[in-house]
């Protein structure tokens, strides 16, 4: 039993990464780089991904703090609210935004009309990005703003702050390390999604899509630089963020 | 250093406080009674009716807020909590001063985390001072405080809160700590049920309840009245109450002696008792000076 425990960690940790070997081992590095399109793809992903980031963190951020300290039927309602673009499938997420964002769709003439068509535009990146990021971090955030205690943020009004300033004073320092890694949560969800964009923005393709029409194209071997430009722009931070909210790194 | 509170609150607990705060005053109430609602209602973040302050937001109301194991805020060192209320350029020599006067200087650079209860809860003194507070509320101050040094901090604290003239509510469950207030008042079934100076208190409980919280342990009807005696004002004698021993152990430097008379009767004797045993028969002397009527 002594040693099978530490040989069957290692095992698991292993084959959890074995991804990172066919990084390795399975590219055409030789004679592959970078296309027009590739380059394209990843300012797409960057720029809109990074802009759906912001938006969350704005929006969220109160959201997961009203879940964090509420507990009326109205919470509960606002809670599943959150859990069911979480659970669908992003694919038919994707869909159904596009049956409701469409051109076709009332809600989607309507934003036409103001100038913001919300299908293969950069909005309907972001769009599509906010809608699969945007769960996953009102509930880490919710976990985090959680842990600060509600005793503290009494005591910083009795001490003459406002609910607002006590936010950046008390509650944001005390759930930084939370926050941070919930965002950087958000950020790689943004980045990875495919399932919404395939649908409502193929156009521009961000990575994840721009991967899936060069697989197609030109096979396995030749997408390994964008492979690595995508995995480079979505990995570190957050990995670095996640361990320093597990007090693994400091 | 005196204010009188008339409040009416309806949630988490039905409260009717009407009572006068002098000096520093003892709020003494079972675990449950409400002590915390009326702290926090006082200070504002909890709903309440009636005055002082009642619909004034907490960051307006002239109130320093000490919770129950001092609440400093752990990303700050003790200088910067001290400081958390001031304002202006001169904030952190203010700060410094107020924990230079009280002799806690020393502390200013340390992280408020790694500061022990007494210690905290002068910098969380501190930190409420800072604020220019009209009335001061203090939700168990003795309770991170170990009993060695505990009556010596909290007499310290009492000096302290009593030299700057700021009137003090302190919630407590402890008789103890209420016999060194000011003021004393009994929270009890929702309403403050007596309150008076210490001394007048504790010689004369004005109900059962009061008797109960007190510390009273031998409480009795007798011919349709209530009566309370303390334990410890029970003597020996050869003719008076008879009761048998139920059981004797030693009590600090005395004994505790369970009878029944038939009703339960428990008596603290000073002096060890020559050879007395569980199951025999003793007479109880009951002074009358000692022996207080109640309400029921």
């Amino acid at each position: 039993m002594r040693h099978v425990r530490p040989a069957l960690l290692l095992l698991v940790a292993v084959f959890l990464c074995v991804p990172l070997f066919g990084l390795v081992t399975g590219g055409d590095w030789g004679q592959a780089g970078l296309s027009a399109a590739d380059v394209r793809a990843i300012l797409t992903s960057l720029i809109g991904g990074g802009g759906a980031v912001v938006l969350i963190a704005l929006v969220g951020t109160p959201f997961a703090l009203y879940l964090a300290r509420a507990s009326t039927r109205l919470s509960a309602f606002a809670e599943a609210a959150v859990l069911i673009p979480m659970l669908m499938p992003t694919l038919a997420l994707g869909i159904l935004l596009a049956a409701f964002y469409g051109p076709a769709a009332p809600a989607g003439a309507l934003f036409a009309r103001i100038g913001l068509v919300l299908t293969n535009t950069p909005a309907a990146f972001v769009l599509a990005a906010v809608y699969a990021a945007l769960p996953t971090y009102i509930i880490a955030a919710r976990a985090a703003l959680g842990e600060v205690p509600v005793e503290l943020e009494n005591v910083a009004r009795t001490l003459g702050d406002a609910p607002l300033k006590l936010f950046f004073r008390v509650t944001l320092p005390l759930a930084q390390r939370g926050l941070a890694a919930a965002l950087a949560l958000a950020y790689v969800r943004a980045m990875g999604e495919f399932g919404i964009v395939l649908i409502i923005a193929y156009f521009p393709a961000g990575m994840p899509v721009q991967l899936w029409t060069d697989v197609q194209d030109f096979g396995i071997g030749a997408v390994f630089p964008l492979l690595a430009a995508f995995l480079l722009a979505a990995l570190p931070v957050p990995l670095w963020l996640g361990l320093r909210a597990r007090r693994i790194i400091a | 250093m005196t204010l009188a509170v008339d409040y009416r609150i309806a949630t988490p607990i039905k409260l009717h406080i009407h009572c006068e705060i002098r000096g520093f005053t003892a709020l003494l109430g079972r675990s449950g009674a409400g002590k915390t609602t009326l702290l926090k209602a006082l200070a504002g973040l909890l709903p309440a009716a009636g005055a002082p302050w009642a619909g004034l937001a907490p960051e307006r109301r002239p109130v320093g807020y000490m919770p129950q194991g001092a609440a400093l805020f752990p990303h700050l060192t003790a200088l910067e909590n001290a400081a958390y209320a001031l304002r202006g350029p001169d904030r952190f020599a203010r700060a410094r001063a107020l924990l230079d006067d009280l002799g806690i200087g020393a502390l200013a650079t340390r992280s408020a985390a790694s500061l022990s209860g007494g210690e905290a809860q002068r910098v969380a003194l501190a930190r409420a001072l800072g604020r220019g507070p009209e009335l001061l509320l203090l939700d168990e101050p003795s309770a991170g405080l170990d009993g060695a040094t505990r009556d010596a901090v909290m007499l310290a604290l009492i000096e302290t809160i009593d030299a700057r003239g700021i009137p003090a509510l302190a919630a407590t469950h402890d008789p103890a700590v209420a016999g060194l207030a000011d003021w004393l008042v009994l929270l009890a079934g929702g309403e403050i049920i007596q309150q008076g100076t210490p001394r007048a208190v504790f010689d004369h409980p004005v109900s059962v309840a009061a008797a109960e919280l007190l510390g009273y342990q031998n409480i009795w009807e007798e011919g349709g009245g209530w009566y309370a005696i303390r334990a410890e004002d029970i003597g020996l004698s050869d003719t008076g109450l008879r009761a048998t021993i139920l059981s004797i152990r030693e009590h600090g430097a005395g004994w505790r002696l369970e009878c029944a008379a038939p009703r339960r009767v428990t008596v603290f004797l000073q002096a060890a008792p020559a050879a007395l045993t569980a199951g025999e028969t003793i007479h109880l002397d009951l002074p009358a000076a000692k022996v207080k009527r109640l309400l029921a």
